[in-house]
């Protein structure tokens, strides 16, 4: 399934590869972790594997419960397969996943099972991915992102609430050849002014930005538009990447970071699209313990938008070794 | 010597916790309070972000003094009596300590957790600092090092003082080993957090203790005996303290008391720690006794201007620009003129930019023609007045008429007049304007002399004034996004949508409305003092703004529980009955004085917006007012 020329070997985090070109038709699997969220997306990636899966397990916020969730909630409570469990915090998310993964564990071999992080936020993301790496079972996770159809950004950024690493194993520490040199890795999205907030807060000696590109010139020209600023500074220090890529990415950013490493202590910061979360957890797992990736907490501000899922999805798959 | 690169990262270029002291020292400017630094005591350093803590320690190591014996200086060089060990407080680290202390897990073992964990680190640059006189570090003293079989003595030593054993007995092997030690004991923490979250178990008996006190004292006995050159004493440098769980800062600071013949402390701290407080009566004896306090923000004028001036010099010549002065590349500020070098003439002369603004201001504004009036001024005399007394009222309103003149539109025109923000931003260039604005802080002089400097003209190495407003535009964009950035409460995220700069914003706002109000005053606000009795939302604000430099306080004028001299700051428990102005850097964007000003109570400033304000205005200030001073 994977290939060892398209993978790389990272201990409990046995590989990364692309996943199927075809993923929402060709996809069959254990199980389908996903959010029920306010966005009518949030249950797009479901609705289609609900066919293709006997088990999905629905993770519910309890904030924000409007829009779209209840149609979704009343989805997923109609179909025997969906368990709903709620996860407002790391802790129950863990505990909600690590009991199904039990409850899915009677079957040999290696788990197919794929995680729907489009409406997931990246603290749920993070414990989802540390429950697989410390799961005793063999897992081989899909991870797959399905974007929203353009709506111009109608909520403003609110103050920062919590800027640390988004779970105690995506903390790192300091290599002996960095002296405390810091460098950052910081993705954008179009939330305005955050990367420029959160680059100043780090305060690196040296910065790059990730800008995501591929699924329409509309989201280009926001994520640029509200990045303005702090991509002109970068200059040089900027990576464009592919969203509906993300296994290449994964590829660039594990060699960037690899050559920050060199002479610095490497903290990863994935905002924007959540392929981007993703990739960057795999890639700090790659160099655990010394690259962090660390997650800035936000209040936002306005009115909550429901967005209609773009109907196309992309996807990167991660096996994790288990015992 | 180490050079910034053209078109380097503007946002990267300076940050002294990425430099190594050798690095430091060859862009080091001396200021005063190295001379204090360099005594042979304990000493608390405190210091607002981008002061010169971090480069102050680092050029108390014998690296970072050896590279600066090497720097051609033309001041006196003070020489430390003592050899520093710089440790900071990297941001994982930091993270990694307050996770565990807010895990919820009983408070025993918080305790063993961070001091263990701490320990490590602690042990991990001291031995960075062994290093250093280690021939077989890749980075080592040129002039002085131990021998191979002395290296590997001194390293058997701390390696057993430690419990770390090596296969090889070199600073390198030992460096790895207390890194692996460090990456076991962090891991096994949080597994055990992780489980006692599952399973409400937390066995801890397998868990390793790690003597930080003793194993941080043993060590500098070895050094004493093994580095007998780099001299008797030593001193601990603690950077950045703040960063630590309260419980380490307070544990940190009882340091400050030991009274040790061979090793000191100093340590670096924001203005504002919570772990000070209640630190105060352990402390008991005053600064004056056990420990010096240095301030980095009690600069004054003339230092802040010496330094600046150095800093500017210095940066030019590694540039290959020369050994340019501030004064003459940015020529006179029309706020705040001082006419010194090459630009001598008379600021008040009829011809001048200041005397056709107050002029145009005479001419649009009724209240500031009847202010001349009843000041018996004329200001088309001021230069024949040359320095008496004549000028002396003019003074006091030269700053407010210049900005009232900027942003008030022609009123008796029939034309309307268009205000251009280059019209108020031009204010605000200037040698001794721009000085002001980065008030001596030098990650800020690090920030715009670049940006000044990449377009020095040819024409006797002048900046141009469009270059002084586009770089103070930048640097003041900058720092406002620092910021937005800087994390608070819940309970301020409720109030303030964009966190500390909102807060600030409106103070600004308000005390710009001072300043265009209908009727001119030589006196406006624009200054606050806190309440007796901040709230705690009012108190976590004030600290904030400090310890990142958006506030500045001013004298303290009740020298009540002191007995001594106070210093004009200190470090501080609770901003109550404290003065505070606004940042200078903030000025050029909400159209400020660049001055001292009179203060008013952050309540009735508070109160004033609560019912005068915009709607968000009057919300914001009522949440921010104790519920027992706000006026329904």
């Amino acid at each position: 399934m994977i290939l060892e020329n398209e993978c790389f070997d990272m201990g409990h985090l046995r590989g990364v590869a692309p996943a199927e070109p075809a993923l929402l038709t060709e996809w069959w699997g254990d199980g389908l972790i996903f959010a029920i969220g306010y966005e009518a997306r949030s249950r797009f990636v479901a609705e289609n594997f609900v066919v293709r899966t006997p088990h999905l397990l629905g993770l519910r916020f309890g904030t924000n419960e409007v829009r779209s969730f209840p149609d979704n909630l009343a989805w997923c409570e109609s179909h025997e397969s969906v368990l709903v469990r709620m996860a407002d915090d790391a802790q129950k998310a863990r505990v909600a996943i690590r009991d199904w993964l039990v409850s899915l564990g009677g079957t040999s071999g290696t788990l197919q099972i794929a995680v729907d992080v489009s409406s997931l936020s990246r603290l749920l993301i993070a414990a989802v991915i540390a429950e697989f790496l410390q799961s005793s079972l063999s897992i081989e996770a899909t991870f797959i992102y399905g974007p929203a159809k353009f709506v111009p950004p109608s909520q403003d950024v609110g103050p920062i609430v919590g800027f640390g690493a988004v779970l105690d194993e995506f903390g790192g520490i300091t290599s002996d050849d960095a002296r405390n040199r810091l460098a950052a890795v910081i993705g954008l999205g179009y939330e305005p002014e955050l990367a420029l907030a959160t680059q100043q807060l780090l305060d690196p000696a040296e910065t790059w930005l990730l800008v995501p590109h591929g699924y329409g010139s509309e989201y280009d020209k926001a994520v640029e538009g509200s990045n303005e600023e702090v991509i002109r500074i970068a200059n040089q220090s900027v990576l464009r990447y592919e969203v509906p890529r993300p296994f290449d990415t994964f590829l660039r950013l594990e060699s960037l970071v690899e050559g920050l490493r060199r002479d610095s202590n490497v903290v990863l910061v994935p905002l924007g699209p959540k392929i981007l979360a993703v990739v960057m957890m795999l890639v700090a797992l790659t160099h655990s313990p010394e690259v962090s990736l660390w997650r800035v907490s936000a209040e936002t501000v306005g009115e909550i938008e429901d967005r209609e899922p773009a109907g196309v999805v992309t996807g990167v798959r991660a096996q994790f070794a288990g015992d | 010597m180490v050079e910034l690169e053209v078109g380097e990262v503007v946002l990267d270029r300076f940050n002294a916790r990425d430099m190594t002291a050798s690095q430091c020292a060859t862009s080091f400017v001396l200021p005063y309070e190295y001379s204090m630094l360099s005594r042979g005591s304990n000493t608390l350093l405190i210091g607002p972000r981008g002061s010169g803590k971090t480069t102050l320690l680092k050029m108390l190591t014998p690296e970072g003094m050896e590279q600066w014996r090497r720097e051609p200086v033309s001041e006196l060089r003070p020489e430390p009596e003592f050899s520093g060990i710089y440790i900071p407080l990297d941001v994982q680290l930091a993270d990694t300590l307050e996770k565990i202390s807010e895990s919820g897990i009983d408070e025993g073992a918080v305790a063993i957790a961070v001091e263990s964990l701490f320990a490590l680190h602690v042990y991990r640059h001291v031995t960075a600092s062994v290093a250093w006189f280690c021939s077989s570090s890749e980075r080592h003293s040129r002039e002085s090092v131990v021998e191979r079989t002395e290296e590997a003595a001194l390293v058997g030593e701390l390696a057993e003082l430690w419990s770390t054993p090596v296969t090889v007995p070199t600073v390198g092997t030992l460096m790895s080993a207390l890194r692996q030690r460090q990456v076991r004991a962090t891991e096994t923490w949080r597994r055990k957090i992780l489980q006692w979250k599952f399973d409400g178990a937390l066995p801890i008996e397998d868990v390793e203790v790690v003597d930080f006190d003793g194993g941080m004292k043993g060590s500098i006995e070895c050094l004493v005996r093994r580095v007998s050159w780099a001299g008797a004493r030593w001193a601990v440098l603690f950077d950045e303290i703040e960063l630590a769980p309260v419980s380490l800062q307070s544990q940190l600071l009882q340091y400050l008391r030991q009274s040790d013949p061979i090793l000191l402390f100093k340590l670096a701290i924001s203005p504002y720690m919570d772990g000070f407080q209640g630190v105060r009566e352990r402390l008991s004896a005053s600064p004056m006794n056990d420990y010096q306090q240095v301030d980095l923000s009690e600069m004054d004028d003339d230092s802040m201007r010496r330094f600046s001036e150095e800093y500017f010099r210095a940066a030019s010549t590694r540039r290959g620009l020369g050994n340019l002065s501030l004064t003459d590349a940015l020529g006179v500020s029309i706020l705040n003129p001082v006419s010194t070098g090459r630009h001598t003439s008379d600021v008040y002369r009829p011809s001048a930019v200041q005397t056709r603004r107050f002029l145009q201001l005479q001419r649009k504004d009724p209240s500031f023609s009847q202010y001349l009036a009843l000041q018996n001024l004329n200001v088309q005399a001021l230069s024949a007045a040359g320095e008496s007394d004549a000028r002396a009222p003019f003074r006091k309103a030269r700053q407010v008429a210049l900005v009232r003149d900027a942003y008030l539109s022609d009123m008796s025109s029939t034309q309307r007049r268009i205000k251009t923000r280059n019209d108020a931003l031009r204010l605000y260039t200037g040698a001794e304007t721009i000085v002001k604005l980065c008030e001596g802080n030098p990650r800020r002089l690090a920030f715009i002399v670049p940006l000044l400097l990449d377009s020095v003209g040819t024409r006797e190495g002048s900046v141009p004034r469009g270059v002084q407003m586009a770089s103070v535009a930048k640097t003041a964009a900058a720092f406002r996004s620092f910021l937005r950035g800087i994390p608070v409460s819940r309970g301020l995220a409720e109030i303030l949508p964009r966190g500390v700069l909102t807060f600030v914003d409106l103070l600004a706002k308000r005390f710009h409305e001072e300043l265009v109000a209908p009727l001119f005053t030589d006196d406006p606000i624009g200054a606050f003092t806190v309440p007796a009795r901040p709230g705690p939302l009012v108190e976590e604000l004030i600290a904030l703004c400090v310890n990142s430099g958006a506030l500045v306080q001013l004298s303290d004028e009740d020298y009540r529980g002191f007995g001594q001299v106070p210093s004009r700051m200190g470090s501080q428990e609770s901003s109550r009955g404290k003065r505070f102005r606004l940042t200078y850097l903030l000025a050029p964007n909400a159209g400020l004085l660049v001055r001292i000003c009179r203060a008013n109570s952050l309540t009735t400033l508070l109160r004033q917006m609560s019912e005068s304000g915009t709607a968000f205005e009057k919300d914001t200030a009522r949440a921010l007012l104790d519920p027992r001073e706000r006026m329904f």
